[in-house]
């Protein structure tokens, strides 16, 4: 798989439009939900998704290998999109209420697990600053690990160990404050 | 429960966010269209603005270079000769010294007499301007004994290379006869001596 999408992108970066429909497919959901978790509005979500493979088409020529993942590339250029949005809407920013925005989906309602301890979750994750938020997400929610996420954030390692063991701690204690 | 269960149990719930039907159908379509006609432009530079300065940088650097290479072979009656007495007039301007006519003159004595030429035309005026030159740089020349010398070492250098020259072709020795006159400091200091 990996040679693969190496091919994919060598052949993307000499111009080839269907290799890059290639990456685009093997990426859409990824970077859509990374997106529409930080945005929760599905049009805006949609719009930011394809700003973010627009963006990479024509940065592409400059992704190197060496210094990151495919994924990575996508989801910094992804999280910059969306904290250029979050800035012109800074008065919505990250605090929208979280309930019920999850996107109709077909049989998503009998997937939502409704109890209490995620719901709190739910909630305090909001609170969370927005960089924790997306550490989180991408820890988490995406597995990715501790180099990868300090990439797509342009953070030292240390520092992203440092915030998910301190966006932890927060969250324990907002759950338990809830639970109470 | 735990902070880490919790989690796994949200992971379960963002991992079924999925994006709409449109997206997932036509997204790349939608795509494909606005990113047409960008393709031709991405394939011109696919350099980082900093390397496409700096290569642009080293492309006109090297151009230049090679440019006033060119230039500087000119022989007269050749279309970029006109190129090379402007920039000579530049630097004698710059530098207060005609010493580069000087130098240039010699050089293409050497290279029209090389040349065998049946027009002898080029090489008499080129001649008549060396000697021009020559006397251009003495007036030039303060008394200081290292520019004396410096100057004698030059003409003496000139004189040695039209010698050459004249041994390949020895038809082309009348033409270039005052060139090697002024070039000869002995002579020439004799001449005004007497």
């Amino acid at each position: 798989m990996p040679e693969d999408q190496d091919r994919l992108i060598k052949d993307a970066q000499n111009g080839d439009k269907e290799a890059f429909g290639e990456i685009y497919r093997i990426f859409l959901d990824r970077i859509y939900r990374f997106i529409y978790f930080l945005v929760r509005e599905e049009p805006l979500a949609e719009d930011i998704t394809q700003n973010t493979f627009l963006k990479a088409w024509d940065k592409i020529g400059t992704f190197s290998g060496k210094r990151g993942t495919m994924q990575a590339f996508l989801y910094t250029i992804a999280r910059n999109l969306v904290i250029d949005n979050q800035r012109k809407k800074k008065a919505q920013a990250l605090t929208v209420e979280m309930e019920e925005t999850f996107p109709d989906s077909d049989n998503l309602e009998e997937k939502i697990i409704n109890d209490e301890a995620s719901r709190e979750l739910k909630k305090s994750l909001d609170l969370l600053p927005g960089d924790d938020r997306e550490i989180i997400v991408l820890k988490y929610f995406e597995d990715m690990d501790y180099s990868e996420i300090a990439q797509i954030v342009k953070k030292k390692e240390g520092a992203i160990r440092a915030r998910v063991f301190r966006a932890l701690k927060v969250l324990r204690e907002f759950m338990e404050k809830g639970s109470k | 429960m735990n902070i880490e269960n919790s989690l796994e149990k949200l992971k379960k719930e963002y991992l079924n966010i999925r994006p709409g039907h449109r997206l997932s159908v036509h997204g790349w379509e939608e795509l494909e269209n606005r990113i047409g006609r960008e393709k031709r432009g991405f394939r011109l530079f696919p350099l980082k603005p900093w390397a496409f300065i700096l290569t642009s940088l080293v492309l006109t650097i090297t151009g230049g270079f090679y440019f006033y290479g060119i230039v500087k072979a000119a022989l007269p009656g050749e279309v970029l000769y006109p190129v090379k007495t402007l920039s000579e007039d530049i630097i004698t301007k710059a530098t207060g010294s005609s010493q580069v006519k000087v130098e240039n003159r010699a050089e293409e004595i050497v290279n029209l007499v090389e040349k065998k030429a049946e027009d002898t035309e080029n090489l008499k005026k080129t001649t008549q301007n060396y000697v021009e030159a020559v006397k251009t740089v003495k007036s030039e020349v303060d008394d200081s004994e290292e520019e004396t010398q410096r100057l004698q070492e030059s003409l003496s250098e000139d004189h040695n290379q039209f010698d050459e020259a004249v041994k390949e072709n020895p038809d082309a020795e009348d033409e270039i006869k005052d060139a090697i006159e002024a070039s000869d400091e002995e002579h020439t200091e004799g001449s005004e001596g007497d």
